[in-house]
């Protein structure tokens, strides 16, 4: 498919249908991934010497080889198991680092982040928020790996709640290298 | 194994028949919609704003459940029997049948949640954490509290026993409100929904003069409180801003008890035998969650037992979202555990809410 085959599929879409989209979204994923799949192939042929530059392409590729490691069948042998997964999860390390400077970047800017108001009748608003506000919530989803989806959620509802002077003081510490506070003593009741 | 019903229709005739199909799964589906939120409603408000632009008139329809699903899932059918809009959809890939309906009212509700192995979604205002409210349409009055019939209208109590609200939202909906008094020992914070509990410790008596500038409001409060405007009753408040629009104002605490037996119609009082309970209206995942699983024990059990939740202030639209992922699960489901296809569901429901700019997430 080439980028104006997909503009013009895109066009032909059926707004807001949900397996039209799918189908696009595996032809698309099917067709970027057909190189890094290739190369996988190749670095686990029984050929020694095929071996070797393919390997090291897969992993030049970095985040492109997570799909095709991670969707492909069975590898050959525990030697090619081991390698893969060491591949797919320097790369995931690798990129979420990546996101991580992006949002330790974010963390200073204030500006607020417009949120199109509710329609009146709703009863609850969504918390106003500034960029760094956002940019902490999604490096503790991002990093805080041991805290439960419930809990996180909890949390974020209640660092949303503080102050911006609270909210800033919190986003100090975790800038100066503690770790993120836990705002909700308890998901008990 | 259970007996086939189907037989594929190119061996039907003169084929020997022996090429039999299982019969699909069903999955029944209630979609009890509250009050401002049925189907109706949301029709009558499209028909009052003439004037409205194709985007806004749009957004609605979008949101509207089950007229909203073929645009979605192409093949869906819709059909209305016995009085209720109903949905059909037959999954050949997931080889199961989704069958939908909608029910508008409390006992209706209340019946889907005591039926064995269905799934049951609540779509409409959360009421701060009170509980599913159901009324005929969004006119102030009781169907906004206890209900004016309340067998069919006002609230299922399902929050926690003590929940503040902002004076303006008693004021608006025009109920009659059960204050806790201050006569009364200050709720303990293990007793108040997660959004009251960082107040509790500075929760002050006033009196229902004190709790608004302009002594006509406080003449219709104290209507609805049921006290004289002058009087001497003192009940349990703090001040904080609950939105941009309103301020900073006076909440008051209200008996909201999900186990009240004055008031059977709660879940303290409910047998859920259904497979799956989801509450889509604001933040229910603080507000309600403990309370079911918690304070109710209903725990997931193996392959049932399910609860989904928000994180945050939904908009409406959410159970078509939710709804059109799960039947577009893309593997064999009949029969299966439900986890994957569940997980899937969510995970591409969140996606989409995040994409489209939606500040809350399915949990």
């Amino acid at each position: 498919m080439t980028p104006d085959e997909l503009e013009a599929e895109l066009d032909a879409l059926p707004p807001g249908q949900v397996p039209a989209m799918a189908s696009l979204a595996r032809r698309v994923r099917g067709e970027a991934l057909a190189l890094p799949n290739a190369a996988l192939r190749r670095a686990e042929s029984a050929d020694a010497g095929r071996v070797l530059a393919a390997r090291h392409l897969v992993g030049e590729l970095d985040d492109l080889t997570i799909r095709a490691i991670l969707d492909a069948a069975s590898p050959p042998s525990v030697e090619h198991q081991v390698w893969r997964l060491g591949t797919a999860v320097a790369a995931i390390v690798s990129l979420r680092a990546r996101a991580a400077e992006r949002l330790r970047e974010a963390l200073g800017d204030r500006r607020r982040v417009p949120i199109e108001p509710y329609p009146p009748h709703i009863e609850e608003q969504p918390y106003p928020r500034r960029v760094c506000d956002e940019a902490y919530l999604m490096l503790r989803e991002l990093l805080h790996v041991g805290e439960s989806r419930g809990r996180f959620a909890l949390d974020a509802r209640a660092y949303l709640r503080l102050t911006d002077d609270e909210k800033d003081a919190e986003i100090a510490r975790i800038t100066a290298g503690e770790p993120f506070t836990r705002l909700v003593d308890d998901l008990e009741a | 194994m259970s007996d086939p019903i189907l037989v594929a229709a190119s061996r039907r005739a003169g084929e020997g028949g022996n090429t039999v199909v299982e019969p699909p799964e069903v999955r029944r589906i209630v979609v009890a919609q509250g009050i401002e939120f049925t189907r109706q409603n949301r029709h009558d408000l499209i028909a009052k704003h003439p004037d409205a632009s194709p985007e806004a008139v749009a957004s609605v329809l979008a949101g509207i459940f089950p007229d909203a699903m073929p645009a979605r899932v192409p093949g869906v059918f819709l059909y209305e029997w016995e009085g209720r809009h109903r949905a059909l959809y037959y999954s050949a890939t997931q080889h199961v049948m989704y069958a939908m309906e909608t029910v508008d009212d409390k006992r209706r509700f209340m019946e889907a949640l005591g039926t064995e192995g269905i799934i049951v979604i609540y779509d409409g205002h959360a009421r701060y954490g009170r509980g599913p409210c159901f009324g005929p349409d969004p006119a102030p009055g009781d169907d906004w509290e206890a209900g004016t019939e309340p067998t069919y209208r006002g609230l299922f109590r399902m929050g926690f026993p003590h929940i503040a609200v902002p004076v303006h939202e008693v004021l608006t909906h025009g109920y009659r409100a059960t204050l806790l008094p201050a006569s009364e020992p200050r709720p303990d914070r293990a007793s108040c929904d997660p959004d009251m509990r960082p107040h509790v410790d500075r929760l002050a008596p006033l009196r229902v003069s004190a709790m608004h500038p302009d002594s006509a409001v406080v003449a219709q409060l104290a209507r609805q409180v049921g006290v004289e405007p002058e009087g001497d009753e003192r009940f349990w408040t703090y001040h904080a801003t609950g939105d941009a629009e309103h301020g900073r104002e006076c909440h008051v605490v209200l008996r909201a008890g999900w186990s009240d037996p004055s008031y059977p119609f709660n879940l303290a009082a409910t047998e859920l035998r259904c497979r799956m309970f989801c509450h889509l209206g604001c933040s229910t995942f603080s507000h309600n969650y403990p309370v079911l699983r918690k304070l109710k024990g209903w725990k997931r059990e193996g392959d049932a037992r399910f609860a989904y939740w928000t994180t945050a202030p939904s908009l409406s639209g959410t159970t078509v979202t939710f709804l059109s992922h799960l039947m577009t699960y893309p593997e064999y489901s009949a029969g299966e555990s439900w986890v994957p296809w569940l997980r899937y569901g969510v995970r591409k429901a969140n996606q989409e809410l995040r994409r489209t700019g939606m500040k809350y997430q399915l949990i």
